[in-house]
């Protein structure tokens, strides 16, 4: 592992540095589950793709960055360090982007990529169903093909983004004779087509931004189709694939919430607190731990190395840390000032309450703990796979 | 044990009826008086007060039934602070018990003195449970060398900052500058009882959330045997499996706290407030424990559940939101844990084998 960075790694960081200190909103943008707050995020990755930042791993030749994993590194650092906007057009850039590069053909490069760089075109994933969420498989919104069209009829859940994107990646069972992972397609489907109807879900929390699609006779051309038809579930698990590398330099927003743990542990008067201060410290060697572990991963991968099935161990580990930093925010808030929005030692960290929340979540999405650990077991470790059970 | 479970399926009945989610969800931000005047109208909102002090009888073994229930419900009532804290303290001080909600302020930053012919109240308390709703509020205070005094007080003579916990039930900063009482309506309680009170609503928490883990726990099961991924039920997982079982394990360890205390109380009912009782140890003991057994619970139940946990219209957060602000509430489990080690510590080592078995 090689932990020094090169002369003209260190000049792309200060360059990183400089633009963001000159350009990154004073003030937070609104949220971007609102029609507002979407506007002010798109003016945002504008200026991020006129400075070339918006797609660092993308290749040049798609009018990506061209970036090495280094410097895409410390560009997720320094992005996290500024306390710059959370990323837009994040699963057009990170799934539905490079999945169009390595299965779509040249004219459907040309017809997607530019609009997910420019975030004009917004991208939401259409893959889990009611009944198909860590059993990815048993997708049953199926489509059926009409001359050079498919109609699309199902439901998929769990859709963020929904409301305001213009374009869903979507899995569809394209023939229903075949089980399992044959007979799937992987389709993009515009979503202004007639047919679709979104139903808002709340989550705990209060926040919206999740919906429900429904699909009703949805018609859309063959030539959307990437891949081959029936041979969805390897373009689906390249996309996952993908997700899974994301973020790096990510560890960096984990490193910050240290600095938050801190604060808050001063200004709640609990900094001299012998149970509290072993828990902080322990959180910080875990993001250390965590940090390390990306750095291994991008030198790996920068060597020419490749990530497969050991992306898991990086997702569960966040995940599972994640939590556990925002139970020690609220181990060190203690009675008087629980993690609610008005909480008066959340000034220390007004993100805090969201990302508690949020982090309640992260152990489900993206491929739950369990999926993560089972994936781990058998694919890094090589034990023994589960007993499946093949559904009918 | 047999003779409660009567009293278990009328509160149930009633909560089953008259508590379902939407009724829960409404009244985030306030408390549902429907809910309350239906428990009332069983007798079951002064169970456990004596019926002198205008109760319906019963004791705190009574009370905690009742309130588990409750609890178990997500029930937006203030029954909590009503049959424990309140109640013990207006028996305390000698004043009938009103007949809605009352809930306690009691704390060190609330001063109760005499002056003349009136008692002035001064001061503040954070985070009063269910101040804005409550018919009355027992302030409980004193000065550092003085007696401790009790009044019973109407919250529209307070000032009020609204808050609410996690789970959206009132949670209101008090602040009350030179309030003037007449000396009758102002009782001596004895020193301690600030103390003891704030003792009674963590073991009220307790209780609850016992309860709420219950439920929760009946929710996963349920869950983990109609949710099918991969062809078969999830909870035929062993991964799925074992953490239920480790949920169930969280509850049967937060009743028995729970019930292990209530019975400490029942027993020494006549033992006065002292903080070296074996009630406070086990009361300590009990929130230390339910508070530690909260945040796993919630965390197994939600990983189990999966996305649609997550979502506003299941019931699952209800129960969750709760125990995440309970566990909290009346001391963490740190404070708990503090205080008892300090305890045991200080009665020193030849006393800890009798304190374990005792208590």
């Amino acid at each position: 592992m090689d932990l020094t960075y090169s002369t003209a790694e260190q000049s792309f960081r200060g360059r990183a540095r400089q633009w963001l200190a000159e350009h990154v909103p004073g003030e937070p943008l609104p949220p971007p589950y609102t029609a507002e707050g979407v506007a002010a995020h798109r003016a945002w990755e504008r200026q991020l793709h006129d400075a070339g930042y918006t797609a660092l791993h993308w290749p040049r030749e798609h009018g990506g960055g061209g970036a090495g994993l280094i410097e895409q590194a410390l560009f997720g650092e320094e992005y996290v360090r500024a306390g710059a906007p959370v990323r837009l057009n994040r699963l057009a850039l990170g799934m539905a982007g490079p999945t169009v590069m390595a299965f779509g053909t040249p004219e459907q490069r040309g017809r997607w990529l530019p609009g997910m760089l420019s975030c004009e075109q917004l991208w939401c994933q259409g893959f889990s169903e009611p009944d198909a969420g860590s059993d990815l498989a048993a997708v049953r919104t199926r489509a059926e093909l009409d001359g050079d069209e498919l109609v699309i009829t199902g439901q998929k859940i769990w859709t963020s983004l929904s409301a305001f994107a213009q374009w869903m990646f979507a899995i569809v069972r394209t023939d229903p004779a075949l089980r399992r992972h044959r007979g799937l397609t992987f389709v993009m489907v515009p979503m202004d087509s007639p047919g679709i109807e979104l139903r808002p879900i709340r989550q705990l929390h209060g926040e919206p931004g999740f919906a429900e699609v429904f699909l009703t006779d949805v018609r859309v051309p063959v030539a959307n189709v990437v891949g081959e038809i029936g041979e969805g579930w390897s373009v689906a698990m390249a996309t996952l694939g993908f997700e899974r590398g994301t973020g790096l330099g990510d560890h960096a927003r984990f490193a910050r919430d240290i600095d938050d743990l801190v604060e808050l542990a001063r200004r709640a008067g609990m900094a001299d607190d012998p149970v509290v201060r072993d828990e902080v410290a322990a959180r910080h060697v875990e993001v250390q731990q965590y940090r390390r572990h990306m750095q291994h991963v991008t030198t790996r991968l920068a060597a020419g190395g490749s990530i497969g099935p050991e992306a898991s161990m990086g997702k569960l580990y966040w995940s599972e840390m994640e939590a556990r930093i925002f139970e020690t925010a609220l181990n060190i808030l203690g009675p008087l000032a629980e993690l609610t929005p008005d909480a008066p030692l959340n000034l220390a960290a007004p993100e805090l309450h969201r990302r508690y929340w949020h982090a309640r979540a992260s152990r489900i999405f993206a491929g739950t703990s369990e999926v993560q650990r089972n994936i781990v077991a058998e694919r890094v470790l090589g034990l023994p796979r589960e007993p499946r059970w093949t559904s009918t | 044990m047999t003779t409660y479970e009567p009293l278990e399926q009328v509160v149930t009945a009633i909560m089953a009826d008259h508590c379902p989610p939407e009724v829960v969800a409404a009244a985030e931000g306030s408390w549902s008086p429907q809910v309350w005047d239906r428990l009332a109208g069983a007798d079951l909102t002064a169970v456990g007060v004596p019926e002198v002090a205008g109760g319906s009888g019963g004791d705190l073994a009574d009370a905690a039934i009742v309130l588990r229930v409750v609890a178990a419900h997500a029930g937006p009532v203030p029954l909590g602070e009503t049959l424990f804290p309140a109640a013990a303290g207006c028996v305390a001080a000698g004043f009938a018990m009103p007949a809605g909600p009352v809930t306690v302020a009691c704390g060190p930053g609330l001063s109760v003195t005499r002056t003349g012919g009136n008692v002035v109240l001064d001061g503040t308390a954070p985070r009063v449970a269910w101040a804005r709703v409550a018919e009355r509020v027992l302030v409980v205070g004193g000065s550092p060398d003085g007696p401790e005094l009790a009044a019973l007080v109407d919250p529209a003579r307070l000032t009020l900052a609204n808050g609410d916990n996690l789970a959206g039930e009132p949670r209101d900063d008090l602040v009350v500058a030179g309030l003037r009482l007449p000396a009758g309506a102002v009782a001596t309680v004895p020193r301690g009882t600030a103390a003891h009170l704030y003792r009674l609503g963590a073991l009220a928490r307790s209780v609850q959330i016992a309860g709420a883990v219950g439920a929760v726990l009946d929710l996963t099961v349920r869950y983990a045997g109609e949710r099918e991924q991969f062809g078969r039920p999830i909870g035929r997982f062993q991964a799925v499996a074992h953490q239920v079982a480790t949920l169930a394990g969280l509850a049967a360890v937060a009743g028995a706290a729970a019930d292990a205390a209530v019975a400490s109380a029942v027993r020494d009912s006549g033992a006065g407030p002292a903080s070296t009782s074996d009630v406070a140890l086990a009361v300590a003991a009990a929130k230390a424990r339910t508070s530690a057994a909260a945040g796993p619970a919630a965390r197994i139940a939600h990983q189990v559940h999966g996305a649609i946990g997550f979502t506003q219209e299941h019931r699952l957060h209800h129960l969750t939101r709760r125990l995440w602000s309970w566990r909290e509430e009346y001391g963490a489990e740190q404070h708990w844990a503090a205080e008892l080690g300090r305890a045991v510590i200080t009665a020193g080592a030849d006393e800890l084998w009798p304190t374990i078995t005792r208590i």
